[in-house]
């Protein structure tokens, strides 16, 4: 499924009151001196003319833990803190990457690069940003304990400031990809740079340059954003926002149908089928960027006999893989909402790489793998899976549990909320575990879940396998130093396939990104699944 | 007294009618649980026998293999009526143990207060006071959420939710039955306390007990339900009856009912049954006991 092309031009010309504002703060920046007279006095007529809206009201899937941008790497929190913050880079709905803070970038040398940055650009609490609040948020993302951007600047071995808006990085390897890891650090007051992650949950340090102001954070409950009037970019059609969470499936689904929000994000596969025939609402859908796939632990304790950890032999990788049944899972489970996957990053996605197939399902060759592998009985496992993360996780866990059944391998399904199921998976509980990616480029993805673990150079940080190929991480690191997209795509594909082949993980399939809005709301479907406020608009008139 | 059959309302004598109908269900429900490995077309916990081929039919279809799926399957490929059987035996076997485990604490503790008397008394039944003043509900959940899942873990929940009442039942009438003359010709005989309580004291207690325990059975399994429901409960590869409707319910919105619709209908009608059943029960002990 495809995004409707008709939309990608619609997004530009949105509403007459938006673009006359557009244009009329580009006479301001224009006119400098008038400027700050100017954005005083005049959008207060323009914001005259708009109807008073009640706010947009938002129901997520997933629940922002807290506001600290540099605290905890998961999708929810990152989608709320592009509400609030900005990165020198962006990527756009296609996951391509748009300048940010940063105008532009540029390597002077293989470990050396020049970021430009857009000047005039104000924080919510009026103070101006520049070159001295990139440095201190990318001290704070590396030096906050327990924070997991670590890893975004971990290669980051010098920054000098030029002018205030000139910043030169220096990396202690080549690092070819580094504008895009620096599309994860969130750009903070220096002001704040020492706060707690309790100051930004209070919201006294919760001060980006984004295109909302936080009103109130109510945990696991709602978020309450105002517009900035202030941004420097597009500014949303809302004057407030209201972002509220209802994790189970259902309740999202009745608090759209029963009007409590205008739009909902990752709307259940059975309910997609049903809304497309209701006039009253309308769906946005396209494959993300999020992969699903299994981690098997292959550690071998010193001294522990082999047939007591199966995962580590290829061949019982191998038949795992030939067990399940992906064809089913994606269309029967998930009614045709995802795409079976052979790589770690979805299509369309840097890295990519399309000579590999979807594995076979191929019951009857698994159980001879497993034979041959020395467990002609099959074995025991424990299986696990969060159960309110990905759309259908646990549902698809018991799926994969009933096939590998089939086979002879016996499951202990373990589901679990994911606050509960992300600690005890990554303290290596659990033989098979069950995690969705989602990454623009195949490099950062394979260097986060399948490189040699490595903390010191931030690798293989969620490489719950243990997998360790020299082969791998050679291609990877030579990547890093490809200063040449296409030679280092090409390169990053080779290691993508050496992974594949080694089952480092075992993937299931692309997951489809969702969502279901009121008529009348338009919003383009984001490859990489975020929710954003400010990018739901008023839908044109059709005729 | 009881009220002669005269003056009886028009609701208690319809009541009173239907009662067997109550208890008849109630014992073909339990039947149907016990027989669930001989009624069941497919066993629904074997997870080798679920095809997401056959998931999602729409009930008196049959799947490719030629099975009919009486009420549908549900989204793993579980024929529903196996399920709704298999998932009855867990409801009722888990509300069971947890009420058994509940009655017995319940009478030990009301028996030792009453016939101890004094501190231990006003102790013990401050412990039911402060218990009865959390619901149910929240003292349950807050024991799964430390306990973990799992038939075992809910059986215990039951039992820590539900001992109170039991005590405070028991207590209050082995006081009534202590100032009887043969619980003073008992003790004028210098029987052991031991021989006392068991032999005399408990059997003439139990009658309003055992009305109690009937009700909270179907407290016990409602219990349970919403524990699974919630994803508290029962692993999600053995379902009860609640985890069914769980399961079921994120397509309900999309019109595929039937893997909601009839565990909830099996749920309803055996805490009815059991309910009424118990009612019956309860009025013809008061009735015994007021010939007595």
């Amino acid at each position: 499924m495809t995004i409707d092309p008709g939309q990608g031009g619609a997004v530009r010309t949105i509403s007459v009151w938006s673009r006359a504002h557009r244009g009329l703060c580009t006479a301001c920046a224009g006119i400098l001196a008038a400027a700050v007279a100017g954005a005083a006095i005049l959008p207060a007529p323009a914001r005259a003319l708009e109807p008073a809206r009640p706010p947009l009201r938002i129901g997520l899937a997933g629940e922002p833990t807290t506001l600290d941008p540099h605290a905890v790497n998961i999708a929810p929190n990152n989608a709320l803190a592009w509400h609030l913050f900005e990165a020198l880079t962006h990527v756009d709905a296609k996951t391509r990457l748009v300048p940010g803070l940063a105008l532009s970038w540029q390597a002077l040398s293989p470990t050396e690069w020049e970021f430009r940055l857009r000047p005039g650009v104000r924080f919510h609490d009026g103070s101006a940003f520049d070159a001295e609040d990139v440095v201190a948020s990318i001290e704070r993302a590396r030096r906050l304990p327990n924070g997991q951007f670590g890893s975004f600047v971990q290669r980051i071995s010098d920054l000098r400031i030029i002018d205030p808006y000139t910043l030169r990085i220096t990396t202690a390897q080549p690092h070819a990809a580094l504008p895009l890891d620096l599309d994860s650090i969130f750009i903070i007051s220096r002001r704040h740079a020492k706060a707690s992650s309790d100051a930004f949950d209070r919201g006294e340090a919760a001060v980006g340059t984004g295109p909302w102001r936080l009103r109130r954070f109510s945990r696991g409950e709602r978020v309450e954003l105002d517009r900035n009037d202030d941004f420097h970019g597009v500014l949303p059609d809302w004057a407030s926002a209201e972002l509220r969470v209802y994790g189970a499936e259902r309740a999202r689904m009745a608090a759209l149908l029963g009007g409590d929000v205008d739009l909902i994000e990752s709307v259940p596969g059975a309910d997609l089928v049903r809304l497309r025939t209701n006039p009253r609402f309308a769906i946005e859908q396209a494959v993300s960027w999020r992969t699903l796939f299994f981690h098997a632990d292959e550690r071998v304790p010193e001294n522990a006999a082999p047939r007591s950890h199966p995962l580590a032999d290829p061949r019982v990788r191998q038949a795992l893989s030939l067990a399940i049944d992906r064809r089913a899972i994606v269309g029967r489970l998930l009614d045709g909402a995802g795409r079976p996957a052979s790589n770690l990053v979805a299509p369309g996605v840097f890295g990519h790489d399309s000579t590999l197939a979807v594995p076979r399902f191929d019951p009857a060759l698994a159980r001879q793998l497993l034979a041959e592998a020395g467990f002609p009985g099959g074995f025991d496992l424990t299986l696990a899976a969060p159960n309110n993360r990905y759309p259908g996780d646990a549902r698809i866990a018991q799926a994969v549990a009933a096939m590998f059944a089939r086979v002879g391998v016996r499951v202990r399904l373990v589901t679990l909320p994911v606050n509960v199921y992300l600690p005890r998976a990554r303290r290596g509980e659990f033989a098979l575990a069950l995690l969705g990616w989602g990454s623009f480029s195949a490099d950062l993805a394979l260097r986060s879940l399948v490189a040699t673990r490595d903390p010191s150079r931030g690798n293989g940080g969620w490489n719950w396998s243990y997998y360790s190929s020299p082969e791998v991480d050679r291609l990877l690191d030579a990547a890093a130093g490809e200063f040449d997209p296409e030679r280092r795509e090409a390169t990053v594909r080779r290691a993508m396939r050496q992974a594949m082949n080694d089952l480092a993980v075992i993937p299931l399939h692309h997951t489809m990104a969702s969502w279901a809005m009121t008529r009348g709301l338009r919003y383009t479907a984001r490859t990489d699944e975020f929710t954003f406020a400010h990018e739901v608009h008023p839908a044109t008139e059709r005729r | 007294m009881s009220p002669g059959m005269r003056g009886t309302p028009p609701r208690q004598a319809a009541q009173a009618r239907s009662a067997p109908v109550f208890a008849l269900v109630t014992l073909t429900l339990i039947g149907a649980a016990l027989a669930a490995p001989w009624l069941a077309p497919q066993d629904p916990y074997d997870l080798a026998n679920l095809l997401l081929d056959h998931a999602r039919l729409s009930p008196l279809t049959r799947d490719e293999a030629g099975m009919l799926h009486l009420l549908g399957s549900d989204d793993q490929g579980r024929d529903v009526l196996s399920a709704i059987l298999y998932g009855l035996r867990v409801s009722l076997g888990v509300a069971s143990a947890g009420t058994t485990l509940a009655l017995a604490a319940g009478l030990t503790a009301g028996l030792c207060a009453a016939w101890h008397g004094g501190r231990t008394d006003a102790m013990l039944m401050r412990l039911v006071d402060l218990q009865l003043s959390f619901p149910t509900i929240l003292v349950a959940l807050m024991l799964m959420a430390a306990l973990g899942q799992g038939p075992d873990k809910v059986v215990i929940a039951i039992a820590v939710s539900q001992w109170a009442y039991y005590a405070r039942t028991v207590r209050g009438s082995a006081r009534v039955e202590l100032q009887r003359d043969y619980i003073a010709a008992a003790r004028g005989l210098a029987l052991p306390t031991r021989r006392i309580v068991v032999r005399h004291l408990l059997p003439n207690c139990l009658a309003p007990v055992i009305v109690l325990a009937t009700a909270q059975m179907a407290a016990a399994i409602s219990l349970e339900a919403t524990l699974s429901f919630l994803g508290l409960g029962v692993p999600v590869t053995r379902p009860s009856l609640g985890l069914l409707i769980a399961n079921g319910a994120q397509y309900v919105f999309a019109g595929q009912y039937w893997m909601s619709l009839w565990p909830g209908v099996v749920l309803l009608a055996t805490i009815v049954a059991i309910q009424q059943a118990g009612h019956w029960a309860g009025r013809k002990a008061a009735g015994g006991g007021a010939s007595r």
